[in-house]
């Protein structure tokens, strides 16, 4: 998948698990930070990165490592579309 | 001061925002619905996007208190405010939605607490004082007051909510089920008192009978369980009658009794 | 804020049932380590990321079909009457219980099938506290406290309250939770649980594992209370985050009020305090946050006081857990023996106070403070003393 395609997917995943607002989502873009106390977030925090990542694990078929610190990951869509189209085309 | 008094309620429920929207006669007005719901509280933004139905509720019935207060929310921040929270079954829709995965799991699963309504009201207002919950329908709000009351007694707190939440639109078929449990209408409400410390001195037994406060409250809303004192308390400010009350609350074969006189 | 002294509250005796047994078999498990959990056979855990918990196999009189939490309270119930009388009139005996779940598996098996109005019914969360005061024959005040996993402490608070109140001349007061589909998979989505096995304070800590029990203790004004006691209850408070729905505050500035608060109610001071209960949950945050907690409020002495979390053991119990763990600390008073911490292998530097490791440790403490934290920013505070007699 290439990373836009992977970003619709992600903000679909925010409206439908995430419970954000459609028109909220539609805004986001690859530069959208996404945790909580970074100046210009969607403000996720530890409960929402569970959410999230159980979801990208469903849709998207990846497995997350526990064991490993996958926050850097999570920190932008930009980092976080890169990550999961690079496992995808591992998987 | 050890004694306490009720210095304001903030009453939601189907028939309306605050007491005076009640009708005279909640059966006659339901005219056979069986349950009255609430108009969904304003979208409060993104910060309550995770947050339940019951959890909009509670943070509604403290703006309402605070509004018929005159007050504003820094008037209660702070670990000087007891939060003291009653429900008997506010948790059942949100229960009933991770059980059947209506809702998705992660974020759902913390809300289906009890305590999920109250920590919603503590983190919109930044309460961190003392904290009860209990569970169980008007008796239990009884059983409510009397504690905000020993906690100001105890100096344990400044002030203290008493709030209570009750829905059954989600699960109304579950309520039929109980029909001997409950009188229809079933009215979804949210109410909040603040106690201060003040003259009246509570005193708290059980009831023979109910309050005349206790039938008005059931004749004007209907079957609001946990919320039905607080909205008695309502109903008697809203007729002129800030002084202090009988209060009385049955719940399921226990009627609780909090008589407050002038000391 | 002025105060009013607060009049001590005797526990006069208890009564369990945990996946180690009985009180006295729940005792002797602690002191000799052993370890509780086991693979979940009541109900299908195949589908769960972990099939762990708990649980209890088997209860003397269990009735097929019924309210399994009302099931473990009357067999706690059994236990506890085998060790005191309720000698006082009906409407003077009261009932106070803490639970995080309440009746919700009997939710599970109206919302599967069972359409009866009882079934229904039971699911209320003050079901199973209304099933034991009918069968006590109690018919003072019945509560239902539910501040999560702080019930169990709540409820005692609560049942403090009542006595000093003239409200009721004893209180059956206690918490009780079972292990169900609906919370097992409630942790596992939450991915709160260990795959390794339970680790309090351990520098390798990776979650909990739940389980099930029912833990009750008889309450009376001390000064009403003859003969031998466990112990009394000086002092309980709580105090609320207000900063998550499920997170612990990363300051724990609610967990450090109530221990404030209830070591003022009980009128000792941090010097006073002989032993610590801790919550340990073993999640990485709850014992990080709970020991910094700790040395705040318990100052420079807090390195030297034993400390320990029983999670370990028999898995979190949610609302019987504080008031299993009241009465851990009133046994070590009265037996001269503090259990240790079962899984604690390495030390987390972080989580650098005295966690009694590896065996139990002769000592007999006379102040105990118990905490505990629960979903919603529930804080809870404990002290209690030992009966010296």
């Amino acid at each position: 998948m290439d990373p836009k395609e992977v970003l619709d997917e992600l903000k679909t995943i925010l409206v439908t698990r995430l419970k954000f607002d459609p028109r909220r989502a539609a805004d986001m873009t690859f530069e959208t930070a996404l945790p909580k106390g970074v100046e210009g977030s969607i403000g996720l925090d530890s409960l929402d990165f569970i959410e999230l990542s159980i979801a990208i694990e469903e849709r998207f078929g990846i497995v997350m490592d526990e064991s490993q610190d996958l926050a850097e990951h999570f920190q932008s869509f930009d980092t976080l579309c890169g990550f999961v189209a690079a496992r995808t085309e591992a998987a | 001061m050890t004694g306490s008094e009720v210095a304001a309620v903030g009453v939601v429920t189907g028939w309306g925002q605050s007491a005076v929207a009640l009708p005279p006669d909640a059966v006659r007005a339901a005219a056979g619905r069986r349950v009255i719901a609430v108009e969904p509280p304003r979208a409060a933004g993104e910060r309550f996007r995770r947050a339940t139905r019951e959890c909009l509720l509670g943070v509604a019935a403290v703006e309402a208190l605070l509004r018929e207060a005159s007050l504003g929310p820094e008037a209660i921040r702070g670990d000087e405010t007891a939060l003291v929270y009653v429900t008997a079954a506010a948790y059942g829709s949100s229960n009933r939605a991770f059980i059947q995965a209506i809702a998705s799991s992660t974020l759902h699963f913390p809300y289906t607490a009890p305590s999920a309504v109250p920590a919603e009201v503590a983190i919109e207002f930044g309460l961190t004082g003392p904290y009860v919950i209990l569970i169980g329908g008007a008796a239990a709000t009884i059983d409510g007051l009397w504690q905000a009351t020993l906690l100001l007694r105890r100096g344990q707190c400044r002030r203290a909510l008493v709030l209570a939440v009750e829905t059954f639109a989600e699960c109304e078929d579950l309520w039929a089920r109980g029909r001997w449990l409950v009188r229809p209408p079933l009215v979804e409400s949210a109410a909040c008192a603040l106690v201060v410390p003040g003259p009246w001195r509570a005193t708290y037994a059980p009831a023979p009978a109910p309050s005349p406060l206790e039938a008005l409250a059931r004749a004007r809303a209907g079957e609001t369980l946990a919320c039905a004192p607080l909205i008695a308390l309502a109903l008697a400010r809203a007729a002129g009658d800030a002084g202090p009350v009988m209060l009385t609350g049955e719940w399921r074969g226990r009627r609780a009794g909090l008589a407050w006189e002038a000391h | 804020m002025a105060r009013l002294r607060t009049e001590p509250v005797a526990i006069v005796a208890a009564g369990v049932v945990t996946p180690l047994g009985d009180v006295d078999a729940f005792w002797s498990g602690l002191v000799t380590g052993t370890d509780a959990i086991s693979r979940i056979e009541r109900f299908p855990v195949d589908d769960l990321r972990v099939g762990l918990g708990g649980e209890i196999k088997k209860l003397k009189r269990e009735r097929r079909g019924g309210c399994r939490a009302s099931q473990l309270l009357f067999a706690a119930a059994d236990d506890l009457l085998a060790r005191a009388h309720l000698d006082a009139a009906p409407p003077r005996v009261g009932v106070v219980l803490g639970t995080a779940l309440g009746g919700v598996e009997e939710g599970e098996k109206a919302l599967a099938g069972d359409p009866s109005a009882r079934r229904t019914a039971a699911a209320l969360y003050d079901g199973p506290a209304r099933a034991l005061a009918r069968r006590l024959g109690c018919r003072g005040p019945a509560l239902t406290v539910s501040t999560a996993c702080a019930s169990g402490a709540t409820s005692l608070g609560v049942a403090a309250d009542l006595l000093r109140a003239d409200a009721a001349d004893l209180i059956v007061a206690g918490g009780y939770d079972i292990l169900c589909r609906f919370v097992m998979r409630g942790f596992d989505a939450l991915r709160s649980l260990t795959r390794d096995r339970v680790r309090p304070f351990d520098r390798r800590r990776s979650g909990l594992l739940l389980g099930e029990g029912a833990a009750l203790v008889l309450m009376a004004r001390d000064r009403d209370a003859r003969g031998r006691r466990l112990g009394r209850l000086l002092g309980h408070a709580s105090a609320g985050d207000g900063t998550h729905i499920a997170a612990p505050d990363p300051e724990g500035r609610g967990l450090a009020s109530a221990i404030r608060i209830a070591l003022a109610e009980a009128e000792v001071g941090p010097d006073d305090v002989d032993f610590v209960s801790a919550h340990g949950t073993a999640t990485p945050l709850n014992d990080r946050i709970e020991t910094a907690v700790l040395k705040r409020v318990l100052g420079a002495r807090a390195g030297l006081i034993p400390m320990n979390s029983i999670k370990g053991a028999l898995g979190h119990t949610m609302g019987a857990a504080a008031t299993l763990e009241a009465i851990m600390c009133l046994l070590a008073s009265r037996e001269g023996v503090v259990p240790h911490t079962v899984g604690l292998e390495e030390r987390d530097p972080e989580c650098d106070l005295d966690y009694v490791t590896t065996a139990p440790r002769a000592a007999r403490p006379r102040v105990s403070l118990s905490t505990s934290l629960g979903f919603g920013g529930c804080n809870a505070a404990l002290v209690l003393e030992g009966d010296a007699r």
